[in-house]
């Protein structure tokens, strides 16, 4: 057996051990290498939102070396605490510092290197099945398997850089002052853990107080709130395991009712030690998996998408013409032949917009030109889109402002127009919008009809709405008039722009957006689920590095005469803790950010949200019946 | 020539209340001896082995081994001490379970990057020896109690080290594997020539040494040799630990 033999063995024959870290490492050099593969297809520049694609799957890639490099150093610096008394022994029988060193970095290598091969290996297997999947959410045509060389070589090089870095970095975090103390590692009785009461207090201050804000958040004060927040829930986060939950388990020692009864007194005692020791891979486990769930929720209220596109734009097709211009005709001709090729029935609205000259507002951003449209015809515009109108007529010099997004807020202004000096005062907005942003780009006002009769208007375009049921067909229609589904005519269109029209197609545009979303949530998808893996490992290493500790304890209390039934009583109560505790506290954490994230949205997203939280505690409780299995038999191995 | 002296060796532990573990230790042993320390639980037995094992540093006093002083040597020279002259045998035993029995034997030699042809026929002999050739490719726990002792023994021996300490290593051993852990220590002893330093509260264990020390409460106590007969010096201990007023506890592991 050669030395480097002996480093070898001591890893293969751990495999258990090193089973979860070295399969999430090669978990992540696989998706590392999925997204390489995108970002160096040849073919991936011919789609049409590719850029977006390439600079999407690129940050994924920075967050997932970033993530993989924390997770690497965690995990091997959790392997070498626990590994001090093999380090004793080794040292009584010779060992330098240097060949310590040595033997660290070899093992580090090998496994790196093994889930290097691994994960690529893996890669290449199911490479063709990603980019199928990937390029049908991008929304381009499903791409062919391609190897290219630089995807290969970016993600071995990376992956050898981080692992190499982390072999000689950690090879210093092996501290030995005293021989003695490394052989006594482990075998000391365990200190009473200690607790601060004002840290526990803070700590559920601070908590308590980032919900609070969190779940009262609104648009306004979102972007102000957002990062205290974070760092509020962080930092509570930390004292809850450090301090506040071993304080709530010391309170529960004190009843002797709960805890003198039956089982509860290995349970209850343990308990407090345990949070103690696991509190930083509680922390961590927590922080990884609230990222992983936000990442995925959020991008998973894309089916909440089409309910809220369709109120921002409620015609599949608006067409405005600026003043009159003998191509609207033709525009609008072409229009109608392409929606009869494409077999779409539909309805169609016309109205004018009228533009009044405006003498003073309490606007201070106010044009000198004010779009005003008839109520009759806000009316007639939201019955066609479908909507059942409930809004009271305004009269007289009242007003809507024309809102032209479900999420605008309404801050009341007035106008007095040039014209006999009348003054119109904004009731409200329109609850439904009628003119999307991308054809109208000034405020606007919803008036009555015997006052839009009345004025005279400055010039007025004409609008026409083409309505349908099955919007997404519309997809294309009008190409060579829009880009990317829009056109844009600024108010004063004759000094700035050519175009003499501005034109929304929903269906292109519902396209494009939707692709966006999608490929995000591909994206998210897959580092939610190496965030929530590798949370997985944290636990797993955790549980294994403990299970001599355990062994004993458990051995001790058979002895005392604990029948099969109590100790897998036990067992699982102390699992159940593992593996829930911080997923709960993970589940409370992301449920409060999404009512945060709910004020983006005006339709619902909790059904979106549960959907998500369910499917990751699925997962979990699978991983958790499969650990318990294996730890139990396991642990009855060396029983009575 | 005496391999190991020992002069003037004091250890205390510092703390709230400091505690004098070891009080003013002379005595040597020559090449070839095989001492035995004996002594009632919290005399310092343990610690001293600690000390002349060099994973812990004494207060004052100084050690010599073999004409070095293994405190007075940094820590690159230390372990590379540890590793030519010293070898080690522990109630634990101590062997690494990701190893087999051979891997663990010849673990020593490897970390010296000894050829492994070398390393092949240094094995064989040291394992014939002991008579744990058969359990070789096993691994640490297919193996008995006695079996593990043997091959931790078989480890620490098979660079040939100047001293070989044992800390208490019949302690988790029933008396057949005791027997056989102390009869192939003492015939190392004789046939190799390899001197040993025994820490051990069993007095048939003891009972193999050509000589034991006794200490309480750290300081020395006595001493007595073996003559021919093993059986009277057996008794002799006995004895002595009887005037030590060891509690009835200390000689429980009598087996006779």
């Amino acid at each position: 057996m050669t030395f480097r033999q002996f480093a070898f063995r001591n890893v293969t024959r751990n495999k258990r051990t090193y089973a979860a870290y070295f399969l999430s490492s090669a978990f992540s050099v696989m998706i590392f290498f999925f997204y390489a593969l995108f970002i160096f297809h040849p073919d991936i520049s011919k789609g049409v939102t590719s850029g977006a694609a390439i600079q999407i799957m690129t940050a994924a890639e920075v967050i997932m070396y970033v993530f993989s490099f924390l997770f690497v150093l965690y995990s091997v610096s959790t392997f070498l605490k626990s590994r001090k008394r093999e380090f004793g022994i080794l040292m009584m029988h010779g060992m330098t510092r240097n060949q310590l060193n040595t033997m660290i970095f070899l093992e580090n290598m090998l496994i790196g290197v093994a889930s290097i091969i691994t994960g690529i290996g893996a890669g290449i297997i199911t490479g063709k099945l990603f980019l199928m999947i990937g390029s049908r959410m991008i929304g381009i045509e499903s791409l062919p398997f391609f190897l290219s060389g630089k995807a290969l070589g970016w993600t071995i090089g990376a992956f050898l850089i981080l692992f190499l870095c982390i072999s000689i970095f950690t090879s210093f975090l092996v501290r030995v002052n005293h021989l003695i103390d490394l052989f006594k590692a482990g075998e000391k009785p365990k200190k009473e853990p200690k607790v601060s009461k004002v840290l526990s207090i803070i700590s559920a201050i601070l908590l308590i107080t980032s919900y609070y804000l969190a779940a009262t958040t609104t648009l306004q004060n979102m972007l102000t709130r957002i990062l205290p927040v974070i760092g509020m829930t962080i930092i509570g986060t930390y004292f809850f395991y450090t301090q506040l939950s071993v304080f709530l388990t010391k309170l529960l020692q004190k009843n002797r009712l709960v805890f003198w009864k039956k089982t509860n007194i290995i349970t209850i005692s343990s308990l407090a030690y345990r949070l103690k020791d696991n509190a930083r891979m509680f922390f961590l486990v927590t922080i990884v998996s609230t990222v992983a769930f936000c990442a995925v929720g959020t991008l998973a209220s894309m089916n909440v998408f089409k309910k809220e596109f369709v109120e921002n734009y409620p015609a599949a097709i608006t067409y405005v013409a600026k003043g009159d211009d003998p191509s609207h005709d033709k525009n609008i001709e072409q229009i109608k032949q392409e929606l009869k090729e494409k077999n779409i029935d539909y309805s169609t609205l016309e109205f004018t917009i009228k533009f009044v000259e405006v003498a003073d507002s309490s606007d201070e951003y106010a044009r000198q030109w004010l779009p005003v449209v008839a109520f009759s015809d806000y009316k007639k515009s939201s019955e066609m889109a479908g909507y059942t109108f409930t809004e009271k007529e305004v009269t007289g010099t009242e007003s809507l402002a024309l809102s032209n997004s479900a999420l605008e807020t309404f801050d009341p202004q007035t106008y007095t127009l040039k014209q006999e000096n009348i003054k119109l005062s904004q009731k409200n907005k329109t609850e439904h919008v009628v003119l999307p942003h991308q054809v109208l780009f000034a405020e606007g006002l919803v008036i009555s009809d015997e006052i839009y009769k009345k004025l005279s208007e400055v010039r007025s375009d004409t609008f026409t709405g083409f309505y349908t049921k099955e919007f997404d067909q519309t997809v294309g229609i009008g190409g060579h008039l829009v880009e990317e589904g829009a056109a844009h005519a600024p108010v004063d269109a004759e000094k700035m722009d050519p175009k003499k029209y501005a034109m929304t197609v929903s269906g292109t545009i519902y396209q494009i957006q939707v692709n966006r979303y999608r490929m995000m949530l591909f994206v998210a998808l897959l580092i939610g689920a190496v965030f929530f893996i590798a949370a997985g490992s944290f636990l797993y290493f955790r549980l294994y590095a403990d299970l001599d500790y355990d062994r004993r304890l458990y051995l001790t209390v058979k002895k005392v005469g604990l029948t099969d039934g109590e100790l897998n009583k036990i067992v699982t109560q102390q699992l159940v803790l593992l593996f829930f505790v911080p997923i709960m506290v993970a589940i409370i954490h992301s449920v409060f950010a999404f009512m945060a994230l709910q004020s983006f949205f005006t339709v619902s997203i909790a059904a979106d949200m549960l959907l998500v939280l369910a499917c990751f505690f699925i997962a979990q409780v699978i991983y958790f019946l499969f650990i318990r299995h294996h730890y139990l038999r396991n642990l009855k191995k060396t029983m009575i | 020539m005496s391999i190991l002296t020992v002069k003037h060796l004091a250890k205390i532990y510092e703390g709230k209340v400091a505690h004098k573990a070891l009080e003013n230790i002379n005595f040597s042993i020559e090449k070839g001896e095989f001492v035995g320390i004996m002594g009632p639980s919290g005399s310092g037995k343990t610690t001293l082995l600690n000390l002349i094992s060099t994973i812990d540093q004494p207060s004052s006093g100084e050690i010599m081994i073999n004409g070095k002083n293994p405190h007075r040597l940094n820590r690159k020279e230390s372990a590379l001490f540890r590793r030519h002259e010293l070898g080690f045998v522990f109630q634990h035993f101590n062997l690494l379970d990701t190893l087999t029995v051979e891997e663990n034997i010849v673990l020593p030699l490897t970390l010296d990057g000894v050829k492994v042809s070398e390393m092949d026929k240094k094995l064989n002999y040291v394992a014939q020896k002991l008579g744990i050739d058969p359990i070789l490719k096993k691994r640490t726990y297919e193996i008995s109690g006695g079996q593990m002792q043997r091959t931790a023994i078989a480890r620490a021996i098979i660079h040939q080290p100047s001293l070989l300490l044992a800390d208490e290593p019949t302690g988790n051993l029933d008396s057949k594997s005791a027997k056989d852990v102390m009869e192939t220590i003492s015939t190392i002893n004789k046939e190799e020539g390899a001197t040993a330093l025994m820490v051990t509260h069993d007095a048939v264990a003891a009972s193999y040494c050509h000589r034991v020390i006794f200490i309480k409460d750290g300081q020395l106590f006595n001493e007595i040799y073996r003559g021919e007969n093993r059986q009277a010096f057996f008794q002799k201990i006995i004895d002595m630990l009887a005037l030590l007023g060891g509690n009835s506890h200390d000689l429980s592991t009598i087996r006779l």
